[in-house]
C-alpha cells in the first residue's frame, strides 16, 4: 500500500510552444476523516503520530482548529511556543532543501554533519520549551519560555559557515540583485554557489507563473467552500488557482528587486525560501504571532498555521468533545493544482532544451511537493 | 502529505553507514548518516532517502495500526 500517494507529472511539446503539462495527484486528501468518532484528545494525541515532515505545523492547526470550535482561547505564551516550534521545523525544511537539494545541483557531496546538528538542534529547542509537555492539546498549561538564544546562535553559525560566508545580518541587508550577484562570485558557501550556477546557466528567469498568492481567507467562505469535496482535492479562491509557498509569504527589500527583474521564476523562488530561512532564525525567541480567522460557526473551528511549505489549514466539527468532522487542506493542493503555479511554471519551459528535466525538476524542488513525485518527458 | 510511516530496518551495511527497508515490498537503501544506535528489527522514519529518527516500538505499532485504520477508510 502507498498511503503517502505520489504527484504524477508529465511533460511534452505543446502545439503552442512551451510545454503542455499533467499533473495527477493520488495523495489521501480525505485521510483525516480517520479522526471521525474520536474525541478531541485521542485526535490530538493520535495526529502528530501520522505526520513527520511537517508534524508540529500540523498539531499547532489542529489544536487551533479544535480550541476555536471548542470556544477556548490559547494563553498568549502558549501560543508563542507552538509558533517558535513551527518556525524551527520551518528552519529544518529550508536547511534539507538548500544543503542537500542545492549540493545535488553543485554535484557536492551533502553535508550531512550539519544536517544531523540540526535535527539535534530541533531537539534541544523542544526540550528547552516544552520538555515532556506538549503545547499542542487544548487548555495547555501556560508555558513561560526560556531563552534560546544559544541554539538560535548556533543555527546562525551553522548557516553563516556552509550556506553564506558572510553574517546573516549582513546577507538580510542586501536590497539591490548587483550585491546578490557579487556574493556568488565571491563566495563558494552552497546558497552561494547555487545562485551563480542558475545565473551562469541561464536559469535565474525560468520557470514564471502568474498565479496569485493566496490572500487571506475570508472565513464564512472558507466554510462554504470546504463542505465541497472536490475544493479539498483542487482548490480554487475567486474560482482561481492560488500558491501558497514561502515565495508568496516572505518579504524583503532584495526580494523586491529580483521580483521586479525575474518575477516569481526560479532565482526569485530561490531567494524568497533563503531569505525565510534567514529571517525565521533571527525571528526565532519571538516569532510573529499566527492571526486566526474569526469564528463564524459554533462548534466548528478553523486553524492555520505556516508549514514550510505553504499555509495548512485543518477544519474541525466538534460536539460534546467528540469529532464529528475533520478535514485539511494541504499546501501542496494549492501549489500543484493542474493549472496551478507548478503547470503554469512548467509550462513556459523549452521543451526541446537537453537540460529540460533539470530545469522541471528544479522548479518543482523549488515549490516542493510534500511527497515524493514521478517526472515523465514525452517523447524521451 | 508527509506521513510518518514507520519503516522497519532488515539489514545494515557493514560500515554502519547504510541500511535496507523495505517499502510497499520493495527494497531500498537509506542512509543513517543522521541517526545513532540503530540495529535491525528498529523502526525509523524517513525523509528523502535519510532514516529522520528512530522509533520506539510501542509507538510505531500505534502509528501503524492508525495508518491500518486510514488505509481501511480510503480502499472503502
Amino acid at each position: 500500500m502507498n498511503l503517502e500517494g505520489k504527484i504524477a507529472i508529465a511533460l511534452s511539446p505543446s502545439a503552442e510552444g512551451g510545454c503542455a503539462v499533467s499533473i495527477h495527484s493520488s495523495r489521501p486528501v480525505h485521510a483525516a476523516r480517520l479522526f471521525q468518532g474520536k474525541t478531541v484528545t485521542q485526535t490530538l494525541q493520535s495526529l502528530p503520530l501520522l505526520f513527520s515532515v511537517c508534524g508540529t505545523a500540523q498539531a499547532a492547526a489542529a489544536v487551533r482548529g479544535c480550541e476555536q470550535a471548542l470556544g477556548i482561547e490559547a494563553p498568549p505564551a502558549t501560543e508563542r511556543v507552538r509558533q517558535q516550534l513551527v518556525a524551527m521545523e520551518t528552519i529544518r525544511e529550508h536547511l534539507w532543501r538548500t544543503l542537500l537539494g542545492w549540493s545535488t545541483l553543485l554535484d557536492q557531496p551533502p553535508p550531512e554533519q550539519e544536517l544531523a546538528q540540526v535535527m539535534a538542534l530541533q531537539q534541544q529547542l523542544r526540550q528547552a520549551l516544552i520538555g515532556s509537555n506538549t503545547p499542542f492539546l487544548p487548555q495547555a498549561d501556560t508555558i513561560h519560555p526560556p531563552s534560546i538564544t544559544h541554539i538560535q546562535q548556533q543555527l546562525q553559525q551553522i548557516i553563516e559557515r556552509t550556506l553564506l560566508g558572510i553574517p546573516l545580518q549582513q546577507w538580510l541587508a542586501f536590497d539591490k540583485i548587483d550585491q546578490l550577484f557579487e556574493w556568488g562570485q565571491q563566495h563558494r558557501t552552497v546558497a552561494a554557489a547555487f545562485i551563480q550556477q542558475l545565473e551562469q546557466r541561464g536559469w535565474s528567469g525560468i520557470g514564471r507563473s502568474t498565479t496569485p498568492a493566496l490572500p487571506t481567507l475570508e472565513s464564512r467562505k472558507i466554510h462554504t467552500l470546504m463542505e465541497q469535496p472536490e475544493f479539498v482535492e483542487q482548490p480554487l479562491w475567486e474560482q482561481t488557482p492560488h500558491e501558497t509557498t514561502p515565495l508568496s509569504r516572505t518579504q524583503s527589500p532584495l526580494l523586491d528587486a529580483v521580483r521586479q527583474r525575474y518575477g516569481n521564476a526560479l532565482l526569485t523562488r530561490s531567494v524568497g525560501r533563503l531569505t525565510e530561512l534567514l529571517q525565521q532564525i533571527q525571528q526565532l525567541p519571538t516569532p510573529t504571532p499566527q492571526p486566526m480567522l474569526p469564528s463564524s460557526e459554533s462548534g466548528i473551528g478553523i486553524g492555520i498555521s505556516q508549514a514550510a511549505r505553504g499555509q495548512l489549514l485543518h477544519r474541525v466539527s466538534v460536539e460534546e468533545e467528540q469529532i464529528l468532522r475533520y478535514q485539511i487542506l494541504a499546501p501542496t493542493e494549492w501549489n500543484f493544482h493542474p493549472q496551478g503555479a507548478v503547470a503554469e511554471a512548467l509550462q513556459s519551459l523549452d521543451p526541446h532544451s537537453p537540460s529540460l528535466q533539470q530545469q522541471a525538476q528544479l522548479i518543482i524542488h523549488a515549490i516542493d511537493p510534500c511527497v515524493g513525485y514521478d517526472l515523465t518527458i514525452h517523447p524521451q | 502529505m508527509c506521513l510518518a510511516l514507520p519503516t522497519q530496518i532488515i539489514a545494515i551495511s557493514d560500515d554502519q553507514q547504510n541500511a535496507t527497508v523495505s517499502l510497499d515490498g520493495i527494497r531500498k537503501e537509506i542512509s543513517l548518516a543522521l541517526v545513532e544506535d540503530i540495529v535491525v528489527g528498529d523502526y525509523v522514519l524517513l525523509h528523502v532517502g535519510y532514516a529522520l529518527s528512530k522509533v520506539d516500538i510501542v509507538e510505531a505499532e500505534k502509528t501503524l495500526a492508525l495508518f491500518a485504520e486510514m488505509n481501511d477508510l480510503e480502499s472503502a
